[in-house]
C-alpha cells in the first residue's frame, strides 16, 4: 500500500476524522473528474478517427464538420473538467492547507493534482492547433498529410492530455488504496489502463503516413525506427505503470478493442454525415472501396499483442528469478527486438509509394527494394533503445506521481 | 521565484493562447453572417432563368465562408449551390447553404464553405416551374501569406516539448528523492 503524507502520522481522533473525510472528498472529486477526462479522451479518439476516414472520403468541406465538432466538444470538455479540478480543489486548499500536500502548487495560488494540469495543457495546445490548421488547410488545400505542423500539433496535445488523465487516474487509484476504497481503486486502475492505452492508440497512429512516400528519406523508410519507438513507449510506460503482471498485454488487449469499436462505429456514421450534408465521395476514395486492408490491421494487432506477451514474459521471469533493473531492461531489449522486426516488415509490405495502386504484400516490399529494406531495419534497435527509454521514463513518472 | 515567473508566463501565455482562438473560431462561425457590402455582382442565365448573383468577398477568403445572396425574377424557384475546385486547386465539393426562408435587399442569402485558396467554381442549379437549370461562375479564393515550413513545424511541436519537459522534471524529481535508489529496484523487478 502507498503510504500517503499526512496521513501516517499520530493526530488526535478528531483532527484524523476530519482528514479521512477530507480525503473521501478529495477521492471522490478526483475519480468524478476523472472519468469524464477518461469519456472525453476516447470521444476526442473517436472523432480524430471519424475525422481521418471524412478526410479519406469526402474530403475536407468545412472547419465545423461533424468530426471536427466532436473533437472539439472533446477538448472543450477536457479543459473544463481540468480548470474545475483545479478550482476546486485550490479553493479547498485555501481552507485546508493539508490539501496542497496531495496536489501541486502552480503559479503561486493554484492547487491541483499534476495529471490535471498537464491534461488542460495538452487541451489548451489542441484548440490552439484547430484554427491554424484551418489556415494550413486553406494554403495547401485538403491533401495535407497526418505529418503536417498543426495535425501533430493536435494530435501530440492530446497525447499530452492523455498522460495527464493516466497521471490523474493512477494517483486516485492510490488515494482509493489508502482509503481502503478496494473497488474504486480497481475501477481507477482499469480506466488509467484505458488512457494510457489511448496515449500509445495515438503514438502508433501518428506512425502511419511513413508507409507513404512521404515516409522516405532518399532510399531509407522511417517506418521501421518509428514504430518501434512508439511501440515500446506506450507497452513499456505500462510495464512500468502498473502493478499487474499482465500490465502490457492487458493495455493492448484494449487498444485492440478500441480499435475495433472504432472500426464498426465509423463507417455507419459516415454514411450519415454523407447523407446528412449532401457530401460527394472524393474519385479516390470510389477507388479505394475495393481495397480493404482489414487483414494488414488485424495481423498488425496479432503481433502487437505478441510483442506485449513477451514484455509481460519477460516481466514474470524477472521476477522469479529476482533480475537487476540493467538485467531486467537488457532482457526486454533482446527479447522484443525479433517481434519489433516482424511488426516493421509486415508494415512495410503495407508501404505504397507515389502513385503506386495496392497490390500484393509481396509486390509492396518489391517496390520497396532489397536495400531500402535492410537499411530501414537496420535502424529498429536505436528506435527500439529510444521507446525503452521514454517508456520507463514515462512508466515511471506516472507511478512516482502517485506517491506524492 | 524563477519556477514561479515560468509558471505565471506559461498560464498567461494559455490564456491568451485561448482567447485569441475562440476569437478566430467566432469569427469562422460568424463569417456567413457578418459581411460587409456587395463586392462582386455577376448576371448569370442558369437555364431559362436569369439570376443576379451577389458576391460579399471578391476574392473569396478560404478558410471561411463565401456569403453571397441570389435573386430572380421568377418566383417560386429552388437553389442548391455547391463550390467545387478549378483546375489545380486541391479540394473537395463543397455543399452550400441557401435559406430560402429569408430575403434581403439583395436577394435570397446563402453561403458556401471555402477550404482552399485558388481558383473555384459555384454551380447554382434551380428548379422552377420551367424545369431545371445550372450556372457556373468561376471565383477565386486567397489566403493569408504562408509562413515558413520550420516555424509551422516549431509551433506544431510546442505539447511534445510539454511532454519532454514532463519527463524530464518528473525523472529530476524522482533522482531528488533520498528513498528513490530502493524504489527503482522494487518497480523493476516487483511489477
Amino acid at each position: 500500500m502507498t503510504s500517503i503524507p499526512g496521513v501516517a502520522s499520530p493526530v488526535p481522533a478528531q483532527e484524523q476524522n476530519a482528514t479521512t473525510l477530507l480525503l473521501r472528498s478529495l477521492l471522490r472529486l478526483r475519480a468524478s473528474i476523472g472519468s469524464i477526462l477518461l469519456g472525453a479522451t476516447l470521444l476526442f479518439t473517436f472523432g480524430a478517427g471519424w475525422d481521418i476516414t471524412s478526410h479519406r472520403t469526402v474530403g475536407r468541406d468545412a472547419t465545423f464538420s461533424p468530426a471536427h465538432v466532436t473533437m472539439l466538444t472533446a477538448l472543450t470538455i477536457m479543459g473544463l473538467a481540468a480548470m474545475v479540478l483545479v478550482l476546486i480543489e485550490t479553493r479547498w486548499a485555501r481552507r485546508n492547507p493539508g490539501v496542497r500536500d496531495y496536489g501541486i502548487t502552480f503559479a503561486g495560488g493554484f492547487s491541483g493534482p499534476l495529471g490535471a494540469y498537464l491534461t488542460g495543457f495538452g487541451a489548451i495546445a489542441a484548440a490552439i492547433a484547430f484554427p491554424l490548421d484551418n489556415y494550413w488547410h486553406s494554403l495547401y488545400g485538403i491533401d495535407v498529410s497526418l505529418w503536417a505542423p498543426f495535425h501533430v500539433m493536435i494530435i501530440m496535445g492530446t497525447v499530452l492530455s492523455s498522460i495527464g488523465v493516466t497521471s490523474l487516474l493512477i494517483s486516485t487509484a492510490h488515494l482509493a488504496a489508502s482509503q481502503h476504497a478496494r473497488k474504486l481503486k480497481s475501477l481507477c486502475t482499469i480506466a488509467a489502463m484505458i488512457a494510457l492505452a489511448d496515449v500509445a492508440g495515438k503514438l502508433i497512429s501518428i506512425v502511419n503516413p511513413a508507409l507513404s512516400a512521404q515516409g522516405m528519406i532518399g532510399s531509407f523508410n522511417l517506418y521501421p525506427i518509428m514504430i518501434s519507438l512508439s511501440a515500446m513507449i506506450g507497452i513499456i510506460a505500462a510495464v512500468f505503470a502498473f502493478p499487474s503482471r499482465w500490465a502490457a498485454t492487458i493495455m493492448t488487449l484494449i487498444r485492440i478493442v478500441i480499435n475495433i469499436i472504432l472500426g464498426i462505429v465509423i463507417p455507419p456514421v459516415m454514411v450519415w454525415q454523407i447523407n446528412f450534408e449532401h457530401e460527394t465521395l472524393l474519385p479516390r476514395a470510389i477507388q479505394a472501396a475495393g481495397q480493404g486492408s482489414t487483414r494488414s490491421t488485424l495481423l498488425t494487432a496479432v503481433l502487437f499483442l505478441a510483442l506485449a506477451l513477451i514484455v509481460d514474459g519477460i516481466v514474470w521471469y524477472a521476477r522469479k528469478k529476482g533480475w537487476t533493473p540493467r538485467a531486467f531492461l537488457s532482457g526486454l531489449y533482446i527479447a522484443a527486438l525479433p517481434a519489433l522486426l516482424v511488426v516493421a516488415i509486415v508494415g512495410l509490405a503495407a508501404f505504397r509509394g507515389q502513385g503506386l495502386a495496392a497490390t500484393s504484400r509481396l509486390a509492396n516490399l518489391s517496390s520497396l527494394g532489397l536495400a531500402t529494406i535492410l537499411i530501414s531495419l537496420i535502424l529498429i534497435p536505436v528506435g527500439e533503445l529510444a521507446g525503452l527509454w521514454l517508456g520507463q521514463a514515462m512508466g515511471q513518472s506516472l507511478q512516482v506521481e502517485a506517491d506524492q | 521565484m524563477n519556477k514561479r515567473i515560468w509558471q505565471f508566463a506559461l498560464l498567461i501565455g494559455a490564456i491568451v493562447s485561448l482567447v485569441v482562438v475562440i476569437i478566430v473560431l467566432l469569427q469562422v462561425v460568424l463569417s456567413p453572417y457578418i459581411h460587409g457590402g456587395p463586392a462582386r455582382i455577376v448576371n448569370v442565365n442558369a437555364g431559362p432563368y436569369p439570376l443576379k448573383m451577389t458576391f460579399y468577398a471578391n476574392p473569396a477568403n478560404a478558410g471561411y465562408a463565401l456569403p453571397f445572396a441570389i435573386q430572380s425574377g421568377v418566383s417560386n424557384l429552388t437553389y442548391d449551390v455547391s463550390a467545387r475546385p478549378g483546375t489545380n486547386t486541391i479540394g473537395s465539393i463543397v455543399h452550400g447553404n441557401v435559406n430560402t426562408g429569408t430575403t434581403t435587399a439583395d436577394g435570397i442569402p446563402g453561403n458556401v464553405n471555402i477550404t482552399v485558396r485558388g481558383s473555384w467554381i459555384l454551380s447554382i442549379t434551380v428548379d422552377g416551374p420551367s424545369g431545371q437549370g445550372v450556372a457556373n461562375i468561376a471565383f477565386s479564393a486567397a489566403a493569408p501569406p504562408a509562413i515558413p515550413a520550420w516555424f509551422a513545424w516549431l509551433i506544431g511541436f510546442i505539447p511534445l516539448y510539454g511532454i519532454v519537459a514532463f519527463l524530464l522534471v518528473r525523472k529530476k524529481h524522482n533522482q531528488k528523492k533520498p528513498d528513490q535508489g530502493s524504489r527503482k529496484e522494487t518497480t523493476l523487478v516487483n511489477v
